[in-house]
């Protein structure tokens, strides 16, 4: 079965926080160059692997994560805080 | 430069390295037929440098060989994944191709069948050899031509050991 690309937020939660990919890269365990893969779009993590960089920017998974492409952060928060009021 | 210009350049010094690695397999049997030793020591030396050459550009400095030869715990799971499809593929093709040639080879040394195949044996030895070196580099080829690299400037690079 082919797999389906898995959009995410890395790049944007990476820069928010001035990180660098290599900084990132040593926290979550993977090379640096695989951090870069992720950002383009070009590897789909395992399940551990999200889970890892979801609990590094300490946000849920499908913030980090999408089938789908993703809206702008900002329009992601703003609708969710919507929803809780 | 691109990552698509990279692995370009890339494809290109594997095609010089094989078509080296042809050339010294092809050798003893134009040495044999045109016997010209010194002219033949010559090119052999020259192609033996541009297989060094290239072995370099192709592998060495693309990081490719420590790619597909680090150990299992050094790479990540996105490393680990590339390295065993390359493996995989690169030893299902060997695994024909040793076989055809160990076959050609026995075939070559036959006493019925060496009459027209006779022509074969100069070739067994640096085949034998050119094998090995194919088995050796194979899995690295094929990430290097299938793959873009991860950086434009740069190679596949290891991280620091733990």
């Amino acid at each position: 079965m082919k797999s389906r690309q898995i959009h995410n937020r890395i790049a944007v939660l990476r820069q928010e926080r001035g990180l660098s990919r290599k900084q990132l890269a040593d926290a979550i365990g993977v090379n640096y160059q695989t951090v870069g893969y992720l950002e383009r779009g070009e590897y789909n993590p395992s399940l551990d692997l999200a889970f890892a960089i979801s609990e590094f920017f300490q946000l849920p998974i499908d913030l980090v994560f999408s089938t789908q492409p993703m809206k702008p952060l900002s329009e992601e928060l703003l609708a969710r805080r919507k929803g809780e009021s | 430069m691109s990552r698509e210009s990279a692995r370009a350049r890339t494809r290109n010094w594997i095609l010089v390295n094989y078509a080296a690695c042809v050339v010294v397999v092809v050798l003893p049997l134009l040495a044999k037929t045109w016997d010209l030793v010194a002219l033949w020591v010559g090119v052999l030396l020259g192609v033996v440098a541009v297989l060094a050459l290239s072995y370099t550009r192709a592998f060495g400095r693309t990081g490719l060989w420590w790619l597909t030869h680090a150990k299992p715990e050094r790479l990540d799971e996105r490393e680990r994944d590339l390295t065993h499809t390359a493996l995989a593929t690169a030893y299902r093709w060997m695994a024909v191709v040793s076989l055809v040639a160990m076959y050609g080879i026995i075939l070559a040394h036959d006493g019925s069948l060496g009459a027209w195949l006779g022509w074969f044996k100069p070739m067994a030895a640096p085949l034998a050899l050119a094998l090995i070196y194919f088995a050796h580099t194979l899995p690295a080829a094929l990430i290097g031509w299938v793959e873009l690299p991860p950086e434009a400037d740069g190679g596949w690079q290891p991280r620091p050991a733990s």
